[in-house]
């Protein structure tokens, strides 16, 4: 497996796109720093409060799964589409071997541009929206355990789509199907709106739900979400990074590649 | 004697279509076994089998005397090299970059990177990626992946298909340099029924699914047939003259005739002058693989 994982490193930080949307997304981070910034600045009743740092650390969350279908998913699904996988059954390599090396580099990719959003986000609110000591609070460590968390469940589940459909429709499903679980989530706490402790379980069904909870929070920090979210959430994120691979690979093990 | 491959009535269903039904096969060590079939009788299915790419529906089959439920299964693979039908590359990065990632599958060093894109014809294409290729390039990008593992075994499927004819002879003499002085076995399935004859030592004919015989070269020697072909100025006299001969042939048309048996011209021609019959031409035909083939199958077929 440490062969394989070499390999898909390799084929990341060797790939053009790899490298334009880590520019994108530090691009996109200074961006949203500046539109907070200019906010404050020129129109200070726009927003409640006034931004700093912690208002932004975190902003570039909700668009992590899009750079996931781009980057990391491409690679699994080319890997399918090109038939380039079969060239590692054929060396001798086993399927569950093949899949968890994907997640792996997956997760790496994934983890790289979280990373890097988070970093630029920081280094760029800090210098414009100050607010440093906004830092030291408790609530943005779980935020920052709980952000991982998220991003390796989305991983999981993007990967475990990539593998069942073999395909460039794959990852588009994956990005999709997360908006769809939102829709659908929403509808399902509109009609349970009486019952407290569901809502909050389809809360912390929907990954997307999760991440607005987490960026909703963080405006609110120490009231907001509720104890039951701040550790039911994590923990269904985390069995979506324990069980979708082990369904993916019973999958994997059994489909007849082209 | 030693097989790389025996498999005892494999079988692969899609639903309710057999594709495989019972397939016996084996592939002596150190051959070159040509896998011969039409479209669709079922030559890819069974590779890609062996190569782990599908399943079976039923039967067994052993790799390197290792089962196929055995866990050593994987291993055995990492003796073999394969291209499946089309071949399997990187077509963003060029074809040392593409070599490079095999070796990386296979935690080898690059090293043996240049040698093998030399062995390949391939040495010489620097920058150009591999979506540029042409279709015999690619084919032989496939060889060049499928060679990275220093295997000893090699799977190739249609591996000649799009290549020119000073490519297909630069492939046939690149697998016969493999197999005699490497000792790799190598099994080719391949529609070119008159260059699997200058290269293979064994052969397998699969038709709907079922292996309808194995036989070695020697024996398709023996059994390519000798066809005497006569044209006379009327076949019936012909025919009632082959009939006391006991002669196995078959009438063309009124005045030509296929002889099938071994026969002696001096006695033939003497008896058929006695019976008013006469000799126009008489020609020497071998049967080539192809019309062997296609009567073999034409036979497993009813």
């Amino acid at each position: 497996m440490k062969r394989l994982i070499s390999e898909g490193l390799a084929k990341a930080r060797n790939a053009k796109r790899f490298w334009v949307c880590t520019w994108i997304l530090i691009g996109l981070s200074l961006l949203q720093v500046l539109l907070n910034y200019a906010i404050d600045k020129h129109s200070p009743s726009f927003s409640e409060s006034k931004s700093d740092v912690s208002s932004v650390i975190f902003g570039m969350l909700g668009n992590q799964s899009l750079f996931m279908a781009i980057v990391p998913a491409m690679f699994v699904v080319r890997d399918f589409t090109q038939n380039t996988v079969r060239n590692k059954i054929i060396c001798g390599h086993s399927r569950t071997s093949i899949y968890f090396a994907h997640l792996i580099c997956f997760d790496a990719v994934a983890m790289f541009y979280h990373i890097v959003a988070t970093l630029s986000s920081l280094i760029f609110g800090l210098a414009l929206l100050g607010g440093a000591d906004s830092l030291a609070h408790g609530y943005v460590a779980y935020y920052c355990v709980h952000s991982v968390l998220l991003i390796l469940a989305y991983a999981s589940m993007t990967m475990f789509i990539c593998v069942l459909i073999r395909g460039v429709s794959g990852a588009i499903i994956a990005y999709v199907i997360n908006t769809l679980l939102s829709t659908f989530g929403a509808i399902a706490m509109i009609a349970l709106r009486n019952h407290e402790k569901l809502v909050d379980l389809i809360k912390c069904a929907v990954l997307d739900m999760q991440t607005t909870e987490l960026l909703t929070g963080i405006e609110s920090p120490g009231e907001y979400p509720s104890m039951f979210l701040r550790v039911a959430m994590p923990l269904f994120a985390l069995s979506y990074i324990i069980a979708l691979p082990i369904i993916g690979v019973r999958i994997f093990n059994k489909t007849d590649l082209k | 004697m030693e097989y790389v491959i025996q498999t005892a009535d494999l079988g692969k269903r899609y639903h309710a279509f057999k594709a495989l039904d019972g397939i016996n096969m084996h592939v002596p060590k150190g051959s070159i076994y040509g896998f011969v079939g039409r479209n669709g009788a079922g030559k890819t299915t069974f590779i890609r089998i062996i190569t782990g790419v599908a399943f079976k529906s039923s039967g067994s089959f052993e790799l390197f005397g290792v089962k196929d439920n055995s866990p050593e299964l994987d291993i055995a693979r990492s003796k073999m090299g394969a291209v499946v039908e089309t071949p399997s590359i990187y077509l963003d990065m060029t074809a040392e970059q593409n070599i490079k990632q095999q070796c990386r599958v296979l935690g080898k060093d690059f090293s043996c990177v240049k040698d093998i894109l030399e062995l390949v014809g391939l040495s010489d294409t620097g920058k150009k990626l591999a979506k540029n290729f042409s279709l015999g390039m690619r084919q032989r990008l496939g060889i060049a992946f499928s060679l990275v593992s220093d295997p000893e075994f090699l799977i190739l499927d249609e591996p000649i298909n799009g290549l020119d004819p000073q490519g297909i002879i630069e492939v046939r003499e690149l697998l016969t340099k493999l197999n005699k002085e490497r000792g790799i076995t190598i099994l080719i399935s391949s529609h070119i029924l008159d260059e699997l004859s200058k290269l293979a030592t064994h052969y397998g004919f699969i038709e709907q699914g079922k292996m309808v015989k194995e036989m070695s070269a020697e024996e398709i020697d023996h059994v390519c047939r000798r066809i005497n072909y006569l044209t006379v100025n009327d076949t019936k006299p012909l025919e009632g003259v082959l009939n006391e001969m006991n002669a196995d042939y078959k009438i063309i048309s009124e005045t030509e005739a296929e002889i099938y048996s071994e026969i002696v011209v001096t006695p033939l021609v003497l008896k058929l002058h006695e019976a008013g019959c006469e000799v126009k031409k008489i020609s020497e035909r071998h049967e080539s693989l192809e019309s062997f083939f296609i009567n073999l199958i034409g036979g497993a077929e009813k």
